[in-house]
This record gives C-alpha cells, structure tokens and sequence, in this order.
C-alpha cells in the first residue's frame, strides 16, 4: 500500500476543508501493467508538493489523475471536497475549468492560435466577458513576461516559449489548484526564474495550492514537501 | 450565450479544429445541391408527397453533415482532447462548430431553393401562385437548415476521443 502527504485513516473523520485533494484506495492500471495500488494520498490547501522519481514511475498518471484527464481504475479522488472520480465528462471539463491550471508535459497549445488566443481561449469556458478576457489576459502575459509575444503564432515559438505560454495559460482562469508537469525541463534560466517567482508568490500570497512533478533541484528547493515515488517494479 | 460571445468562440474553436473555408464550402456545396432537387420536385407534388420531400430533405442533408462533422471530430481529435483539458464541454464545442457553419448550410439552402423554384419554373411546373412557391421555398430552406445543424451536433455527439 502506497501512502503518501498526511492521511488519516479512514474511519478517523475527514475534514475536508483543510485538504485541496485527497485520494482514497485509488488503484491505476494500464492494461496488465499496474501503476498505483491502494494509494492513499492527502494533498493539504494552500501547500506546495514537488514529486520526484524515475521516468514511468508515475507521475504523469498523478497529475492526470487530479485533472481528471485519467480516471483511477478503483478508488477515489475528492478535490475540494468533491468527488471527482464520479463526474460526467462535462462535469470534469467544468471542474477543470474552475479549478485547475494545468501545465502539462507534453504541449496543448493550439498551433493554429496566436499566443494571445490560446490563452485567452479558457475564459471563453467561463463565459468570461470580453473586457474582463482583455484585462486578465494583458495581466497574465505580462506577469509571465511574453506580452511582447501577443500576437504571434504558437508555431513560430521556441519550446520554452511555449511553455510560458502554457504556464499563462493555466494561470489566466486564477484556478486554486496548480498543476505542473515537469515545467522547468525547456525553460531558460531567466525563464524559469520568472516561473519560481510566480509560483512563489501564488503560494505564499495568493494560498494556491501546487502539485508539481520535477527533476530540477531549483523546484524541489522551493516546495515545502517532496515526494519521492520509485518505479513499480512487478 | 450573447451573440458577440459566439461569434468570437465559435471562430477561435473553429480554427483551433481546422474548420477551413473549403470545409465550410463543402457544407453550402452538398445543402445547396439537395436544395436545388428538392425545390424543382416539390413544385410537381401535392401536399403529401411535399410533406414526404421536406423529411427526406432533412434525413438526407443531416445524414451527410453528421459524417462531415464525425470526420473533422475525427481530424481533429487532438484539438479537440486539448480544448477539453483547459475545460471545453462537449456541448460548447458543438455549439461553436455549428454556429461556424450554419451559416454556409443557410446560405447553401437558400441559394439552392432559388435556383431550383427558376429552374421548376422553366421545366413547367403547374402554374402556382407566387405564395405557394414561397412557402414551398420557405419549407426547403427550414427543412436543409435545421438539418445541417441537428447532422453537425449528431456528428459531434457520435464521435469518441
């Protein structure tokens, strides 16, 4: 049994208010392959986790997992007090919209898109209003440092662009949880410390909670926790 | 959803699914076609065979926008999984799908309904009043509209990441 963050057992009762996610008995598989058994994981509000290990160790399934990109093959996962493992898949796409920003590993961006549209493209989910898109728009490329970058295509920027502009993206709805894989793999160090400085200051000031998968030393010095999971081997 | 709302999500949707102009223009293309037949026949028929014609003009044009529709879901399926990872429903995809080519379908119907009241009339149909070839046209143009967005939104809705 995998058990990970601070977990009370459960017939102690739950308060679901101090935790941003918890997950219970989740078991994960891929066809024969088993990632998770029985993991049983609490991730506290407002704190911030780096996991660290092995490629295939599964961090990746996590973080899909949280997003609800990827449902546990058995068990729970509760986000907020929600259970999300019950959700339709528009009550996720819902959820996600309100509750995650999600930086993933491999890039979501639309090609098709300028940078100023493809993160503009989340608030259109929320039915946010175009002067309120504007506002939060400006201010997040700003805050990520490639307002500059507004008006060109995603396709015509380096991998680490992108990545900001993936990172602005998942910051332009204001979700409370952050979800992060692997961030830092493309960027520069200006680049990154730009990233430490937000995700710092989200944290401390603003009380997010983040969850982020890393190799980077940089990463795991600035989270209050680190997990460390290691390949399952059969 | 006001309009200005859609008009703008429904054009970053559509270009983020590759929804071309050749796309759009196959959609007028294939109602504007169906429109055409059907506004020549429904002059020769009464009442009854019109009311058959307006529902097999709707089955017909619903049944080759869906496949259209299946086929861009389909092409676009990545795009698709993205726009639904930063919070798209499947439903606000859909929506703004059909709202980028109903327009084309309406234009398709009524291009197509004109031109084949002129080319009835040309072949001899029972002279009608101008009325009746109104509503006749009317009826062809509700009938391959409609059907375009209920085949885009049964399109959608078959499809399956």
């Amino acid at each position: 049994m995998a058990q990970l963050g601070v977990y009370q057992r459960p017939n102690q009762r739950l308060n679901h208010d101090r935790f941003a996610i918890e997950m219970g008995h989740v078991k994960k598989s891929y066809g024969e392959t088993e990632i998770y058994s029985d993991l049983l994981f609490q991730l506290l509000r407002g704190t911030f986790v780096a996991m660290v290990g092995p490629i295939g160790s599964g961090k990746t399934t996590m973080i899909n997992m949280f997003a609800g990109l990827e449902r546990p093959t058995s068990g729970i996962i509760t986000v907020y007090g929600q259970e999300i493992t019950m959700m339709s898949d528009d009550e996720l796409a819902a959820y996600r919209s309100k509750m995650i920003g999600l930086v993933p590993q491999t890039h979501t961006l639309i090609p098709e898109l300028t940078v100023y549209e493809n993160v503009e493209l989340p608030l259109f989910f929320t039915k946010a209003n175009r002067d309120d898109r504007r506002r939060r728009v400006d201010e997040v490329l700003a805050r990520v440092g490639i307002r500059g970058e507004a008006r060109r295509m995603v396709s015509t920027l380096s991998v680490g662009e992108r990545q900001m502009v993936s990172f602005a993206r998942a910051l332009v709805n204001d979700p409370p949880i952050l979800l992060l894989d692997e961030p830092t793999e493309a960027l520069d160090p200006l680049m990154a410390e730009v990233m430490f400085g937000i995700l710092r200051g989200d944290n401390m000031t603003a009380g997010k909670t983040l969850f982020v998968t890393t190799h980077d030393r940089r990463v795991t010095d600035l989270a209050r926790r680190t997990i460390r999971v290691n390949k399952h081997i059969p | 959803m006001s309009r200005d709302f859609a008009i703008e999500a429904s054009g970053l949707v559509a270009r983020s699914l590759r929804i071309s102009r050749t796309t759009r223009l196959t959609v007028a293309a294939i109602v504007s076609a169906v429109a055409l037949n059907a506004s020549v026949a429904i002059q020769f028929l009464g009442a009854p065979g019109q009311g058959i014609l307006l529902v097999l003009i709707f089955v017909s044009v619903a049944l080759g926008l869906s496949t259209i529709s299946m086929d861009l879901y389909s092409r676009s399926s990545q795009a698709v999984n993205n726009l639904r990872s930063i919070g798209a429903t499947r439903k606000s995809i859909s929506y703004a799908v059909i709202f980028s080519m109903i327009g084309y379908g309406a234009a398709g119907a009524v291009v197509g309904a004109v031109a084949g009241t002129g080319v009835g009339a040309a072949l001899g149909s029972p002279g009608a009043s101008i009325t009746s070839l109104a509503v006749d046209m009317a009826g062809v143009v509700i009938a391959a509209s409609t059907a375009t967005m209920a085949g885009v939104y049964v399109g959608g809705s078959l499809w399956r990441s």
